[in-house]
């Protein structure tokens, strides 16, 4: 049976997974472009796998939540939609979790808390900016979220909220 | 525990992760067709592709890209996409599904990559036509691979 170093592991995820980046639990808003997931800086990004997790139960007012890329210059090229809206979260326990769906699809929820896929979605190049979870309200609920991603560009990185 | 390496163990993890990358630098796409890539050496395997504009398109223009093997008949890998003609910085073309049209973004924030299929491409350059020559709009290019026998690579043309 093998053993590893707690770094030994991180390093074997990284190189399979992709570097991962978390953004810090939040509630869901509406306001402006939503929240600040992920900034892309120095360059363009993979993004290779995503999801989010409830991390307090969903208040009780019908929510959604899409996935957005904003880059540094969208004044001239505008906001890309990496999931559209998903399902009304409202009540959503717990341990519910959230991936990206195939390209063009809904950001879709698991109907319970055990297991969550990471990968249906293809993987998606980042230019420079931010990821946004943008809730269609405002809701006490709150989310946490996981990004893993390689760099494109020399010097390029992600950092989590 | 956050996760802090180095840019080149960074940039080594990307080339396990996606494959090998082999940028084009930014540069006007003409009538053609015009080889872009250089598949060599033995079969690779194709991971990832996607175009990106760097200054405004500004002449109409619609894209496809084949493969024309040195030995054997030629392949289309993304038939005429849709005219890029103004199209602004920041948008970006990728590999549709397989025998699709060469698909823009409507925006700029993301390009997804891996909408189309892993291809096995046997030596040869991957050429990119169009129906129109830009004048000042410029287009960089990037693809990553893999290869699939022994001293198989891919260079930029």
């Amino acid at each position: 049976m093998p053993i590893y170093y707690e770094d030994t592991l991180e390093n074997l995820s990284a190189l399979r997974a992709g570097i991962r980046v978390i953004a810090n639990t939040a509630a869901i808003t509406n306001a402006g472009t939503g929240q600040t997931l992920f900034t892309v800086t120095g360059g363009r990004v993979a993004l290779v796998d995503f999801y989010g997790e409830i991390m307090a139960t969903m208040g009780a007012g019908a929510t959604t939540i899409e996935i957005d890329a904003v880059p540094d210059d969208v004044a001239v090229v505008g906001t890309s939609i990496i999931a559209t809206a998903s399902a009304n979260i409202a009540n959503f326990v717990a341990g519910r979790m959230a991936y990206l769906p195939v390209f063009g699809g809904a950001l879709t929820f698991t109907a319970a808390g055990g297991a969550c896929p990471l990968k249906t979605g293809p993987v998606y190049l980042l230019r420079p900016g931010i990821v946004t979870a943008l809730g269609s309200a405002v809701n006490a609920g709150t989310m946490r979220w996981f990004a893993f991603y390689v760099p494109v560009d020399p010097g390029a990185y992600m950092t989590g909220s | 525990m956050a996760q802090n390496f180095s840019e080149d163990t960074m940039a080594r993890i990307a080339d396990i992760r996606l494959g090998c990358r082999v940028d084009r630098a930014a540069a006007a796409v003409t009538t053609g067709p015009v080889n872009f890539f250089h598949v060599t050496g033995g079969n690779v395997l194709l991971t990832g592709f996607y175009g990106e504009i760097t200054v405004q398109q500004a002449v109409a223009q619609a894209i496809s890209i084949n493969m024309d093997v040195d030995v054997g008949t030629d392949t289309p890998i993304a038939s005429v996409g849709a005219d890029a003609n103004n199209f602004v910085v920041g948008r970006m073309c990728y590999l549709p599904a397989v025998a699709g049209a060469l698909t823009w973004t409507a925006q700029g924030g993301a390009c997804p990559l891996t909408v189309g299929p892993p291809y096995v491409l046997r030596p040869g350059m991957i050429a990119v036509t169009s129906s129109g020559s830009q004048t000042t709009g410029r287009m960089k290019w990037s693809l990553w691979y893999v290869p699939i026998e022994d001293g198989a690579y891919v260079e930029a043309v």
